[in-house]
């Protein structure tokens, strides 16, 4: 056996020549609809509402099927997000576009935003508001960056950025350019967050690839055969992981288990990433390299989380690079961060291994009070879970907590920890879909389209619900962002993910309310005590029975999505709150008596009050 | 209804006779010297003009003459062996280089020709074997094994299947479907196998390395502990080993064992950089900032050195030396 790999090259020459045709092979695991769960919540499943609801008007699109360069294979976020502020969630849906389009020989397709109707469906206002972006659209991130109470939108694209003000009347500016924060480049993930605690909003923004159109590396041979002088670009083994093949110049193409796939991101330069500080006067300056946090060796950037992972108050900064080793940064507290990526032990994976991070979720999946990280990766190795240890250390309990070997043929993108049957435990949710079509000609034990994830927290150890999930989770799709939040106020929380080349997937949870209790938190900090008014970055410990859970208002995360501002808890058989606790952003801790279960309620700063939530209650907040 | 597998959609179809003449072709080709240099210089030897002219009778002829009067010749050698190779008398070529590197052990030439020619003789024996014995269990192993060196694991794994139906007791197989079904990470398949191949040979270095790394991968790291540690017994010198005994015993919070396994990987395979990434953090653990700084520091130079892939190259490296497979 130790001289097996002595003979490869022969091996390779002589296996060659067989041609083999095999019976046809059963689905692979990542497109075959999986059998009923008995770990599953019983009479909680999804359900695919993404025509009823209205919203399948709108088809996101990516370049060609063919799926020749890397700009056409990330795909697009979403965001759910109550723009008009009428206690609903609207959904706005990035789009992709062409390099017809980028070249000006086409017109850019447009993003959506969708206002909810308040009774399942949605209309779509995309022109009125003018989000229409008309650029190649990757991410959103939503915050309040100018305090005035209005959810204002950041759209991150390949070329410049938009940031959307929201005028409050229904209709939104992009001043990205004037904010100083436009950032020409490949932008990514994205999200806002008061990292110097001055009560005002800033902006992280990563950086994916330095891509010049103009220049784009090579594209694999057509179908119909090789172009003249192309030749292979490496007849070494296939790179493993990452968002694409390996480039090198000169190469005639890049490959993946020895065939020809598109290039990237490896061998392609990086772009380097973005930290905006709010200067209060609708205008950012950037900071990145006196912060600390520019990406000098030009990581491939994806999803984004600022969360206090030391629980000292101030917001610190992850980044999941793909094909690279993770960013995690600590917030010094005095304008910049130190770069503890290695230390902490959530850069790598245990073997001290780079994975092909994307999508990044972050929740107190086993109660202990510490925000967890989840890292989705590509196919052929599992996506990870980072337990936060405490002391600034985190473990890689991929296999050890139930996520690990279900993951492994799934291409992972956007992930949410959520409670979806409102046990009171953080259930996982994971968008997939793989990035070359050509993996349905081969027996790779993947498919092109893939089903969702949904692994349901049983104790603090996850197990995936397969087909007890509905329909709604186990259709094969090419999902790329992911965002939850209960979209129809029902009191369970339901899912709007992005297809590539395709409609998005809503997916509504059925029976999630009532399969335990729950409490819907919208908090409102006040600037004055130096807290953003939608109090991203506040935290909240919600305690029932003996049991603490933590939650948080959160802007960014997933994969180049925005999940809902508002912090909902599962209570399970719980039917009072015994204590709930806020630890307003960069500013102290407060409990306040909660007055009923099954309910959303508003939590306001500045009046110290909670508050039944108005649904309806017209276009002021305040 | 059947699909086709990839060599059939996208693969190369080139058959084993096929290749063999592209092989002999190649081991002709490179010429020894210029053609402008042929025939303008005298000092060129005979042999080389004759080789460059594709006239290998005469080729051979001149240079073991010249090897009758310079029986050190290496390069005349070389004309001999590479003469023989292109004219398809393989074996002979194989004596020939082999005897040009009894000349010169470090000749890289007869090095290189020595690879290739080993590799067309393997193949020839491969092609007897599959005349001779096609469903014999030999055959479908060496199936397996390409198809394995082709990434094509589904189809590597049903021929090693069908070998071990044909051979049961086969650790060598067991081994192979183990390291198969690891490297796909099917952890619980492959400790199958592993297990089955313990109860043949249960003081196997590749049987306790596969099983200690396959649970170390489940994170059932009390177990994989039990078995790196007897691998380590069997062969101290596998830095794969240290490397996998280390990472479970720093799971289990052992940080000090871990530091002692860690260091005993790096000792052995200096470019193992995952080893001085767990190293710092080991030390980390343990406190000992300074220490766990200088390891990470480490582990950067050897990323920015040896580039992104270099990681797990460089334990595949290690762990081929020492005779397991790489751990995922």
């Amino acid at each position: 056996m130790r001289n097996r790999r002595a003979a490869g090259w022969a091996l390779s020459v002589f296996g060659a020549s067989v041609c083999l045709w095999a019976a046809e092979q059963a689905p692979p695991p990542t497109a075959g609809v999986t059998g009923p769960v008995a770990a599953a919540a019983p009479g909680v499943s999804f359900t695919d509402v993404t025509r009823a609801a209205g919203v399948a008007s709108f088809r996101q699109i990516s370049g060609t099927a063919a799926k020749d360069y890397i700009l056409e294979a990330t795909g697009s976020g979403v965001a759910l997000v109550d723009y008009d502020n009428d206690g609903w969630l609207d959904a706005y849906l990035v789009n992709g576009s062409t390099f017809a389009a980028l070249r000006g020989q086409d017109e850019a397709p447009s993003a959506a935003l969708f206002r909810n109707n308040r009774d399942g469906t949605f209309t779509d206002v995309t022109a009125v508001a003018g989000v229409a972006n008309r650029r190649w659209g990757q991410g959103v991130c939503v915050g309040d960056f100018d305090n005035d109470g209005w959810p204002d939108v950041y759209v991150t694209n390949f070329g410049a950025n938009r940031l959307y003000h929201n005028d409050g009347h229904g209709g939104f500016t992009d001043v990205a350019e004037t904010a100083g924060v436009a950032a020409p480049g490949w932008s990514t993930g994205c999200a806002f967050g008061d990292y110097d605690g001055d009560g005002r909003l800033d902006l992280f923004v990563a950086g994916y690839v330095a891509l010049d159109i103009e220049r784009l590396p090579p594209a694999p041979p057509t179908a119909a055969g090789r172009r003249v002088g192309d030749k292979a670009a490496s007849s070494s083994e296939p790179v493993r992981g990452g968002m694409g093949a390996a480039y090198r110049p000169g190469a005639a193409y890049c490959e993946y288990r020895g065939q020809p796939v598109m290039c990237g991101p490896r061998g392609l330069k990086g772009a380097g990433d973005h930290l905006f500080r709010n200067n209060g006067d609708g205008t950012f300056t950037e900071v990145s390299e006196k912060a600390g946090v520019a990406d000098p060796s030009g990581l491939y950037g994806f999803g984004v989380a600022f969360f206090d992972f030391d629980d000292d108050g101030r917001l610190d900064l992850f980044v999941a690079n793909d094909s690279g080793p993770n960013y995690l940064y600590r917030n010094r507290g005095d304008g910049t961060f130190q770069d503890v990526s290695l230390a902490s032990g959530a850069a790598l994976n245990e073997l001290g291994l780079e994975q092909a991070h994307m999508g990044v979720a972050v929740g107190d999946y086993d109660r202990d009070g510490r925000d967890d990280l989840h890292v989705t990766n590509f196919a052929d190795d599992t996506n990870i879970l980072y337990h936060n240890d405490g002391g600034g250390l985190f473990s890689d309990v991929t296999f050890a907590s139930g996520v690990g070997q279900t993951s492994i043929p799934f291409l992972g993108w956007g992930t949410n920890f959520l409670d979806y049957d409102n046990d009171g435990w953080l259930d996982l949710f994971v968008a997939n879909g793989h990035v070359y079509p050509l993996v349905d000609r081969f027996n790779w034990n993947t498919s092109y389209r893939q089903r969702a994830l949904l692994f349901r927290n049983v104790k603090g150890k996850f197990v995936e619900i397969g087909g007890s999930g509905g329909l709604g989770l186990n259709t094969p799709r090419t999902l790329r962002g992911s965002a939850v939040g209960d979209f129809d106020n029902d009191g369970d929380i339901d899912v709007l993910a992005s297809g590539i080349d395709d409609v998005p997937a809503f997916l509504r949870n059925d029976g999630g309310s009532r399969a335990g209790h729950w409490i819907n938190l919208r908090l409102v900090g006040d600037p004055a005590r130096k807290c953003p008014r939608d109090a991203i970055g506040s935290v909240v410990f919600c305690t029932t029975n003996g049991v603490r859970q933590r939650g948080e208002v959160a802007s960014g995360r997933s994969q180049l999505s925005q999940s809902d501002l508002r912090v909902h808890f599962g209570l399970g058989a719980a039917t009072r709150v015994d204590r709930l606790e806020v630890r307003w952003a960069n500013g102290p801790t407060v409990a306040y008596d909660v007055p009923a279960v099954d309910t959303a309620l508003t939590l306001d700063q500045a009046r110290g009050v909670v508050e039944r939530e108005s649904r309806g209650r017209g276009p002021n907040p305040r | 209804m059947t699909k086709p597998t990839a060599a059939c959609l996208g693969g190369p179809r080139v058959s084993p006779g096929h290749a063999r003449i592209a092989l002999t072709a190649f081991l002709a080709l490179g010429s020894l010297t210029t053609a402008w240099e042929a025939e303008t210089r005298q000092d060129v030897p005979e042999y080389a003009r004759a080789f460059d002219r594709g006239d290998f009778p005469k080729a051979i002829a001149f240079a073991k003459e010249q090897l009758k009067v310079r029986s050190t010749d290496v390069a005349a050698q070389l004309v001999v062996a590479r003469g023989e190779a292109a004219l398809g008398r393989f074996d002979a070529a194989y004596d020939g280089f082999r005897e040009a590197l009894r000349m010169d052990q470090k000749s890289p030439d007869a090095l290189y020709y020595l690879g290739i020619t080993a590799g067309v003789l393997a193949q020839m024996e491969y092609e007897r074997l599959f005349a001779l014995a096609p469903g014999s269990p030999r055959a479908h192993q060496l199936l397996g094994e390409s198809y394995e060196a082709q990434s094509r694991t589904a189809e590597a794994q049903a021929e090693y299947e069908a070998a071990l139906a044909e051979n049961p007791k086969s650790v060598e197989l067991l081994v192979a479907l183990g390291d198969l079904t690891r490297r796909n990470a099917d952890y619980d398949q492959a400790i199958v196998y592993f297990e089955r191949a313990a109860a043949l040979a249960p003081r196997s270095y590749d049987v306790l390395y596969g099983l200690g790394v396959s649970h170390g991968r489940k994170q059932e790291h009390a177990r994989a502990i039990e078995y790196l540690r007897a691998a380590v017994r069997l062969d101290p010198a596998s830095a794969a080993a240290h490397f996998a005994l280390g990472s479970s015993l720093l799971q289990t919070g052992q940080a000090q064992s871990a530091v002692v396994e860690f260091e005993a990987a790096t000792a052995q395979e200096p470019q193992m950089r995952q080893a001085y990434y767990l190293l710092g953090r080991a030390y980390k653990t343990l406190g000992r900032s300074p220490a766990s700084e200088a390891a990470f520091a480490k582990f950067q130079e050897l990323v920015k050195k040896d580039g992104p892939d270099a990681g797990q190259s460089a334990i595949d490296a290690s762990s081929a030396a020492a005779g397991g497979p790489e751990p995922r």
